[in-house]
């Protein structure tokens, strides 16, 4: 039995929730300090890979990153070939998750209490500082859980995955992609096993996150009670 | 003026129930054919010249992937003709008794061709896969989309398939093969020869020998449960005669031998 869906979701699920909390976070913290008509907008396109199916999201990242599109062959210029890559899995799980860590870092980092970080720049703390000793341990429970959802989405992502990133055995064929073809093929057997599998390392990985988002929200109290 | 109002009242009834009595008025024989959904341009031309003949009934076609279709007919699905895009799924209706004996016949038939993004010039035989600069190889899945099956038939034959394997790229349906290679995110892809007559966005590089893979064909019968077995029977026939077979011809499909 080939293993390599297994490996190739965890490996494309970490790699984009690895990516998308780190730009979610960024995103959102910049977004917390400004207001206006204009960002309400940005917010409309941040939330687009929510709204729309994930296969049309698969197909727009195609026309915008395949070598018909200008940006696609300037990447290929480069030598960059992203459609049928690992790197499309990623960038294809990214886009889809990065509303749901985007959100969730919003409401976390809004609901900071906003004295907390009047002191602080009244005491001189530079912006950087401020989001790193008392927004981000603060709205720690918050980001976790936007965590919890990116990864768990990433991980289900079949539509954007299967356009952008095709379908390639041991390249990128994740689990979704090998039920689905799986089902088609009429082999209920590899469906179910493939299926089984899914909702194992889904389930393990939650209770793994949940446990560390608790030990790390615990550590935080404390941190921010010493200071 | 009670007159007024019953006059109101009844015109209120007839307005209401009209959609009601012009459905029961128009009641023509009527069928539903499931049809591969490959054939939607095909089946549309056919339905709208035979619908021009005098007493003839009206068809509508419930579109879909063979596989599909095949599971609700034998979940007993009200159908009254199935068209498939190849024969394993007519075979599994066959062997369950589900089809009226004797309906059953080829309608049309298909090749398939090796084709390259428009303008691309690396790739004129199935010899030029090999080359290194040419990555990606779109094809059908193999064990689950039937152009795919006859591709890797065919490849295997010509002792091409595993030289060529690393390179494939394995799509849902025969449709996203031919989006992938005009969009040049593949260098070339296996489809049938009306797929890639349906957009100038790709070139037929060349059609695989037709001695390498078994004949594409498209089979057609009448569901052994219709309600109106004769008129689906006359749509089978019009897609066989003349000038059914003139239209499957005009939009690439070919003659089956049968």
């Amino acid at each position: 039995m080939d293993l390599s869906p297994i490996l190739l979701s965890l490996e494309t699920s970490v790699a984009a929730t690895a990516t998308v909390t780190l730009l979610g976070t960024l995103a959102a913290g910049w977004r917390v300090r400004h207001r206006g008509a204009a960002f309400e907008l940005l917010d409309g396109v941040f939330l687009l890979p929510l709204v729309l199916p994930p296969t049309v999201v698969g197909f727009l990242l195609l026309l915008l990153l395949g070598r018909a599109s200008t940006l696609g062959n300037l990447l290929y210029g480069l030598g960059l070939r992203l459609v049928f890559s690992w790197y499309a899995a990623v960038i294809a799980a990214a886009v889809t998750t990065f509303p749901l860590m985007y959100m969730t870092a919003r409401a976390a980092l809004e609901q900071v209490e906003t004295p907390l970080v009047e002191v602080a720049r009244t005491l001189g703390a530079g912006e950087a500082r401020i989001f790193r000793q008392i927004l981000l341990p603060l709205a720690w429970p918050g980001l976790a859980a936007g965590m919890v959802l990116t990864f768990a989405r990433a991980l289900g992502d079949f539509g954007a995955t299967l356009i952008l990133a095709g379908n390639i055995p041991g390249k990128t064929q994740t689990l979704p992609l090998a039920i689905f073809f799986a089902v088609e093929a009429g082999d209920t057997e590899e469906a179910v096993r493939w299926s089984l599998v899914t909702v194992a390392i889904s389930l393990a990985a939650l209770g793994a996150l949940n446990l560390w988002t608790r030990h790390r929200t615990g550590l935080s109290m404390r941190v921010v009670q010493q200071d | 003026m009670p007159n007024r109002r019953t006059a109101l009242f009844v015109s209120l009834v007839l307005l209401l129930t009209a959609p009601f009595v012009a459905r029961v008025d128009a009641q023509q024989p009527q069928i539903t054919v499931a049809a591969a959904i490959s054939m939607k341009d095909a089946l549309d031309a056919l339905e709208k010249r035979f619908s021009e003949r005098a007493g003839a009934p009206k068809v509508t076609f419930s579109l879909g992937a063979s596989g599909i279709l095949q599971k609700q007919i034998e979940e007993g699905a009200p159908v009254d003709a199935f068209i498939s895009a190849a024969p394993a799924q007519m075979n599994a209706l066959e062997e369950k008794g589900l089809l009226l004996a004797g309906t059953r016949r080829d309608i049309a038939g298909n090749r398939l061709v090796l084709v390259v993004p428009a303008g691309s010039t690396a790739v004129k035989t199935l010899e030029d896969l090999k080359r290194p600069e040419v990555q990606h190889i779109a094809i059908g899945e193999i064990r689950s989309v039937p152009a795919g099956q006859y591709a890797a038939e065919a490849l295997r034959n010509l002792n091409l398939f595993d030289a060529l394997q690393s390179k494939f790229v394995y799509a849902q349906n025969v449709r996203a093969v031919l989006t992938y290679v005009s969009g040049r995110d593949a260098d070339a892809g296996f489809v049938y020869e009306t797929d890639a007559k349906s957009t100038d966005k790709v070139t037929i590089a060349m059609p695989l020998p037709a001695s390498s893979y078994s004949p594409v064909v498209y089979p057609a019968a009448v569901i052994r449960n219709s309600q109106n077995a004769a008129a689906a029977k006359s749509f089978l026939e019009f897609l066989s005669s003349p000038e059914g077979r003139a239209i499957f011809e005009r939009l690439g499909f070919t003659t089956p031998s049968k």
